[in-house]
C-alpha cells in the first residue's frame, strides 16, 4: 500500500517538476545573458567609482545561474573526495572568486557583440548543453553552456569555449598541483592568489 | 481557477510529504544520497517576520527532522492556508540571490506573483556529496597528464612568455594603433579564406571527405566573388559553407597516427609531435611558400600572425591570470582544442537527433 502511495506521489512530483521547468535551459541562459549584457551596457556603471557596484551586480547574477558546488565538484573530480566538508566549502568560495576576478574584466571586451542561441543538445537525462555563438567582428566564437537540473532548476556546471571545457582545464591544473600538495596547502595558495591584486599582464 | 489552485496545493503537500514517506519506508536508502541537491531547505524566513537565524549547530543537524516538521505543520488543518500560499509561491519563483558562508548557503527567491522575497538557508549537505566519476573517465585523465618533455616545455614556456610581453605584444599593439580594426578584420579574412584555402581543400580530400572539399571550394568562391576578394566573409551565416576546418595534423589523426609527445616550441608555442609535422607539411599547401625571394613568405607569415594577435590581445593575459598553473592551463587548452570533435553546423544539428522521451529531471527512483 505504502509503495503505491509512494509511486503516486513520485508521479505527482515529477509532473509538478516538469511543469515548473517548462522554461527550459535555453530560456534560463537567454534571460541570464540578457541581464548580464544589460548590466554591462548600463551607462549608470560607466563612472570609475561604480565599477565595484557593477561587479557586485554581476556576481549576484552569476549566482542565480551557476551551480558553483557542482562546478567545483567536477573540477576537483576524485580529489574532491579527499577534501573534508569545510575544505570543500572554502574551495567553492575561492574558486568562484578566482573565476569572477578575471573573467569579469574580460567580458567587458565582448559587451557589444551579439550572442546567438543556436541549439540545445541533451547530454543526459538531466544535463543539457546550450549552444551559443558570440559574434565577434572577425569570427564566431562558439560558447556552450552545460547545465544540470538537480533540483527542478537548470544551472550551469561547465562552460565550453571553442571546444575547451573550463572544468576540464582547471581539473588538469588542480590535479597537477594536488599530486604534490595537500588540500590544505593548495587552499592556502589559492587563497593567496585570490586575495592578491591582479598582477600578470595588466596594462 | 480555484480548483487548479487546490490541485496545486494538494500536489505540493504530497511533494512535501514525499521525502518523509521515502525516509520512513526505504530506511535502507542512505538519506544523504537523495539529499545531494538544494532541496534540503532547513529554514524559511517569511518576509516581515523577524525570525532569528538558526544556530550553526542546528544547521548541521540531521536533515530528515526539519522536513518532517514541515510536513507535520503542513498536515495540520490550521496551517493549510499557509501551505496553499507556499504552493502559489512554488509555482513561479525566481532565485534572486545566493550567498555562500563558511558552512551554509543563503538563497533568496522572489515570488513572481507578489514580488516578495523569501530567503532560505541551505546547509552544507550539498558539499558532502562525493564526486562519482563517469565511466572511463579515470583512465582518460591519467593519460592527459602524460608530458615527458615537461622540463624543456616549461623552460620554453617561460621563454615564450617573455617574448610575448617584450616583442609580440608591443608589436601587435603598435600595429593595432596604426591599422583600424575593420581593416585588420578584413586582412584576417583574406588570410583565412583565400590564403589558407588550399590547406583545407586538400586535407578534406586526403581524409576522403569529398563533400567537405566541395564545400570549401564553394566557400572560397563565394567569399572571393561576393566578399571583395575575401575581405568580407560572406559565407559566415551559411552552415553549408562552414564545414569543419581540416589540416594535415587532423589528416594524420584520421590516418591513425599517434599524437606523440606534447612540445612547447620556442616562438611557435604549444604543439603535439603529430601537429608539428602536420604544420610543416601544410606549408607546402600554403601559397606564399612559393614566393621568391624566401623572405617574402616569412614576412607574410609574420604579418598574418601579428594581425591575428592584434585581434586577440589580452586573451593570453586573461588565461594566465585566471589559472593556478599557466603552463598546465595552456597545455590543456591546446590539447582540448586540438582533440575536440568536429562540429558540422550543417549536419550535426541537435534537433535532428532522436528525442529522449524518458526524461526525469529531478529524482531517480531506483
Amino acid at each position: 500500500m505504502i509503495r503505491r502511495v509512494c509511486a503516486l506521489a513520485a508521479v505527482l512530483v515529477l509532473a509538478l517538476c516538469v511543469s515548473a521547468q517548462a522554461g527550459g535551459a535555453t530560456d534560463v541562459m537567454q534571460a541570464f545573458v540578457d541581464k548580464v549584457l544589460s548590466v554591462l551596457r548600463d551607462p549608470a556603471y560607466k563612472a570609475e567609482g561604480e565599477k565595484a557596484n557593477q561587479r557586485q551586480k554581476l556576481s549576484e547574477l552569476s549566482d542565480t545561474v551557476f551551480d558553483w558546488v557542482e562546478l567545483s565538484r567536477r573540477t576537483l573530480a576524485l580529489n574532491w573526495n579527499t577534501f573534508d566538508v569545510e575544505q570543500r566549502g572554502e574551495f567553492v568560495g575561492l574558486y568562484k572568486k578566482l573565476l569572477e576576478k578575471t573573467y569579469m574584466d574580460r567580458i567587458q571586451d565582448y559587451k557589444d557583440e551579439k550572442v546567438e542561441f543556436t541549439a540545445e543538445d541533451r547530454l543526459d537525462e538531466n544535463q543539457v548543453e546550450v549552444r551559443t555563438v558570440v559574434r565577434a567582428p572577425d569570427k564566431d566564437i562558439p560558447i556552450n553552456y552545460r547545465l544540470i537540473n538537480r533540483t527542478g532548476q537548470w544551472r550551469v556546471y561547465d562552460v565550453v569555449v571553442e571546444g575547451v571545457s573550463l572544468v576540464q582545464n582547471y581539473r588538469s591544473q588542480f590535479n597537477n598541483i594536488l599530486s604534490s600538495k595537500t588540500p590544505k596547502d593548495m587552499l592556502d595558495d589559492l587563497r593567496q592568489k585570490v586575495s592578491s591584486p591582479g598582477s600578470a599582464g595588466k596594462g | 481557477m480555484t480548483s487548479v489552485r487546490i490541485a496545486a496545493s494538494a500536489a505540493l503537500l504530497i511533494c512535501l510529504a514525499c521525502p518523509a514517506v521515502f525516509a520512513a519506508e526505504g530506511g535502507a536508502e542512505p538519506a544523504g544520497q537523495t539529499a545531494k541537491d538544494w532541496s534540503t531547505i532547513l529554514y524559511w524566513q517569511t518576509p516581515g517576520a523577524a525570525a532569528p537565524m538558526p544556530a550553526p549547530e542546528s544547521v548541521v543537524a540531521s536533515e530528515a527532522a526539519p522536513v518532517q516538521d514541515a510536513v507535520e505543520q503542513a498536515a495540520s488543518p490550521e496551517s493549510s492556508k499557509e501551505a496553499s500560499k507556499a504552493a502559489a509561491m512554488e509555482a513561479g519563483v525566481t532565485v534572486v540571490q545566493q550567498s555562500y558562508f563558511t558552512d551554509a548557503l543563503l538563497l533568496t527567491k522572489r515570488d513572481d506573483l507578489t514580488g516578495a522575497d523569501h530567503t532560505a538557508l541551505l546547509a552544507d549537505a550539498d558539499l558532502s556529496g562525493d564526486y562519482v566519476p563517469a565511466e572511463g573517465e579515470a583512465a582518460a585523465s591519467a593519460a592527459a597528464q602524460d608530458d615527458p618533455w615537461e622540463n624543456f616545455n616549461r623552460a620554453m614556456f617561460d621563454f615564450n612568455d617573455t617574448l610575448y610581453f617584450w616583442l609580440f605584444k608591443p608589436t601587435a599593439t603598435g600595429y593595432a594603433i596604426l591599422v583600424p580594426q575593420p581593416a585588420r578584420v578584413g586582412v584576417a579574412n583574406v588570410y583565412e579564406n583565400v590564403v589558407r584555402f588550399p590547406i583545407r581543400f586538400v586535407n578534406n580530400l586526403l581524409q576522403g571527405k569529398v563533400e567537405g572539399s566541395f564545400r570549401e571550394l564553394l566557400k572560397f568562391l563565394v567569399n572571393t566573388v561576393f566578399g571583395l576578394g575575401g575581405l568580407v566573409e560572406s559565407s559566415r551565416d551559411h552552415a553549408y559553407l562552414n564545414p569543419p576546418v581540416q589540416d594535415l595534423g587532423k589528416t594524420f589523426k584520421a590516418w591513425g597516427i599517434d599524437e606523440g609527445v606534447y612540445v612547447n616550441w620556442p616562438i611557435f608555442g604549444p604543439y603535439t609531435m603529430r601537429d608539428t609535422f602536420g604544420d610543416i607539411g601544410d606549408t607546402f599547401l600554403w601559397p606564399p611558400t612559393y614566393i621568391k625571394p624566401w623572405y617574402w613568405s616569412t614576412a607574410i607569415w609574420t604579418h598574418e600572425k601579428a594581425n591575428l594577435l592584434s585581434l586577440r590581445l589580452n586573451d593570453y593575459e586573461a588565461l594566465k591570470e585566471a589559472s593556478v598553473d599557466p603552463y598546465v592551463a595552456l597545455r590543456d587548452v591546446y590539447l582540448q582544442y586540438r582533440n575536440k570533435k568536429d562540429y558540422d553546423p550543417y549536419y550535426d544539428k541537435p534537433e535532428d537527433k532522436p528525442k529522449d522521451e524518458g526524461f526525469v529531471p529531478l529524482m531517480r527512483v531506483e
